[in-house]
């Protein structure tokens, strides 16, 4: 359905004629070249790096301690010369943490999502390129899986980890995460697995391990990639969620749920609009950005409905 | 197709089986009991054992498992230890106001899908196409809770149109006119930010379906016997994209009931998804138990609706 849209959308812009060569284009030049095509996504690949290299040199510089000392003498105050974005409070600088509580976001959200990938990866090239048994006994695990309320198990799990952190945080997201990516996974293996370069591969008495990951996922790996750039803004958005739920990070570890947590306090959010704004905006501008440079590289990886 | 229905919910009951054991298993590893918490400073240790022995907390958990599955076949949940109520009262008070602000949210959340859908894909590439598209990103980016948030913000704190949150104000008599246009008061606000954040999906299919029904023979036979574009429209394209949309009702139906956890915690609405917050952090897990199994078995029930209306509005398709 998706595809249908690109398609359409862009039938009556003309297509470039491409250069004759011998090789294919990689994959990562096409979507460099649908990225350059497309303004939304080269602004939203911009602004997106800048916030990463931002939020990573600030964190860096951000003092870990500092940001969680309470002094009440310095309690909300409003953004200042001294505050940027003013103080909570416990008298804490809001900038410190949104740089803190973004770096914590970003990470448990590119862990979930290249963890859920890995395995997905494993099991549903394993079900899909097996076949028959191991794929029936796979299948029917993922489907009991996937009736699963998820968000709400999390939410169990994570009130019974005693000391959970960042590391703890990202297993719980991964440990059910990863469930759709194997069936999308197996799905298109399965495809593959009855075209003919397997078969001739197997006859050829090329090992079945090697078919599958060097043969066949390359093939599939454009899939992959676009399926787990639009995820990343998904964890993100859970993440930041649970968080925000009190399911989710500690509350002395900042993260982006934390800080618009703020806003639960009437107070804070009728008149201390600094202490849950920023965060909240932020993500937004991530997710938009994230979505945007996925829609590009959706079209680089359909060669129907690529622009360029 | 009934004996389809049938299997299907056959099916179901080993899963039931295997996530109330989950379930259980999982509530039994949780710090706590139903003792922690309210003890009472004149209570002394000894009878808190005594207590403990005499409701079976040291008891393995297969036989604690057993009891409670023998209870629950009786439709015995067990009891709120903090609301001190059986569950199945506490959840069916709670389930009502879940239930009733997800088909508001359902009705709103078609109407816009529907009306946007329509004007994206009937206008395509054009102005209003081009601002509905621009619509459905941001609305895939937005998380529910910093809409929910900034609509609070606005609409309950600057402009004081809607009520900042709960269901009802306790001045009303239950039953009575004023009390139901009340509700549904507090309603609007938490419905509409659901409503507009979910329609992306019903949006963007329309949109596709009608762009692809556009170029299709039979629209192209309708023109060309000279039928009017608006004709062509409400009884050729509208008629053949609109009826998938009614499929994905039974999901989106099963998804609010269960998927309104964040919705109602912003709007601090009395629904199923609070009671489930507060359970965890009450350590109340008979609730908790009840609950999780509550929402696969809608989660299942939902989809099995779905392939339902499926079949029925479309006899392309029958479920094997």
């Amino acid at each position: 359905m998706e595809k249908n849209k690109e398609k359409t959308a862009h039938s009556t812009k003309a297509k470039a004629i491409p250069k004759a060569s011998s090789q294919p284009p990689s994959f990562a030049r096409l979507v460099w070249k649908e990225i350059l095509h497309d303004k939304f996504a080269l602004v939203s690949f911009i602004l997106f790096l800048a916030i990463m290299f931002t939020v990573f040199i600030g964190s860096t510089y951000a003092d870990a301690g500092e940001a969680v000392k309470v002094n009440l003498r310095l309690m909300n105050l409003p953004p200042s010369k001294e505050f940027p974005l003013g103080t909570d409070a416990s008298g804490r600088d809001m900038l410190t943490q949104l740089f803190l509580g973004a770096r914590n976001s970003i990470l448990i959200a590119f862990g979930v999502t290249i963890l859920c990938g890995i395995i997905g990866i494993f099991v549903g090239l394993v079900s899909g390129f097996y076949g028959g048994r191991i794929d029936n006994i796979i299948m029917r695990i993922l489907d009991f899986l996937a009736m699963l309320p998820t968000l709400m198990l999390i939410i169990v799990i994570v009130s019974l980890v005693p000391k959970y952190n960042v590391f703890t945080f990202i297993m719980v997201m991964t440990a059910f995460g990863w469930i759709g990516k194997a069936r999308l996974i197996r799905a298109k293996t399965l495809q593959q697995s009855s075209l003919d370069y397997v078969q001739a591969s197997k006859t050829l008495g090329t090992k079945n391990i090697v078919i599958m990951f060097r043969e066949v996922l390359p093939n599939i790996a454009s899939l992959i990639i676009v399926n787990l750039t639009l995820n990343l803004a998904a964890n993100m958005g859970l993440e930041t969620g649970l968080t925000f739920l009190g399911f989710g990070l500690p509350f002395n570890t900042p993260s982006l749920g934390t800080l618009i947590r703020y806003a639960s306090i009437p107070e804070n959010m009728q008149k201390r609009y600094w202490q849950w704004l920023p965060a909240s905006l932020l993500i937004v501008v991530m997710m938009l950005c994230i979505n945007f440079v996925g829609q590009a590289v959706k079209r680089a990886a359909d060669a129907k409905q690529r622009v360029v | 197709m009934w004996k389809t229905i049938v299997r299907r919910i056959l099916i179901l009951i080993p899963q039931i089986f295997i996530i109330s054991l989950l379930v259980f298993l999982l509530a039994n590893f949780m710090p706590g009991d139903a003792l922690t918490g309210k003890i009472d400073p004149n209570t002394s240790p000894a009878r808190l054992e005594e207590l403990r022995q005499q409701w079976g907390y040291y008891d393995p958990w297969y036989i604690k498992y057993g009891r409670w599955l023998g209870n629950a076949l009786q439709g015995d949940l067990g009891e709120s230890t903090a609301y001190k109520i059986p569950v199945t009262q506490l959840i069916g008070e709670r389930a009502m106001n879940t239930f009733w602000l997800s088909l508001v949210t359902t009705i709103l959340m078609y109407i816009i899908g529907i009306i946007l859908g329509i004007l994206s894909g009937r206008y395509n590439e054009r102005l209003p196409d081009k601002i509905i598209v621009f619509y459905t990103f941001i609305a895939l980016a937005m998380p529910s809770i910093i809409f929910g948030l900034i609509n609070i913000f606005v609409f309950a704190f600057k402009l004081k149109w809607f009520p900042m949150g709960g269901s009802v104000d306790v001045k009303y008599i239950a039953g009575t006119l004023p009390y139901i246009l009340n509700r549904i008061y507090h309603m609007i606000l938490p419905a509409l930010t659901g409503a507009l954040l979910y329609t992306v999906g019903i949006i963007q299919y329309l949109r596709s379906e009608i762009i692809d029904y556009k170029i299709s023979d039979f629209v192209v036979t309708a023109r060309s016997k000279g039928v009017p574009e608006k004709t062509v429209y409400s009884r050729h394209i509208f008629r053949n994209a609109l009826l998938p949309i009614a499929s994905s009702m039974g999901y989106e139906i099963a998804f609010l009931l269960s998927g309104s956890i964040f919705i109602e915690n912003v709007f601090s609405y009395p629904g199923m998804g609070n009671l489930f917050l507060e359970s965890i952090l009450r350590r109340d897990y008979a609730v908790v138990n009840a609950l999780i199994i509550l929402f696969a078995v809608l989660t299942v029930l939902g989809t099995l609706l779905s392939d339902i209306i499926m079949s029925i509005v479309d006899p392309r398709i029958r479920i094997k």
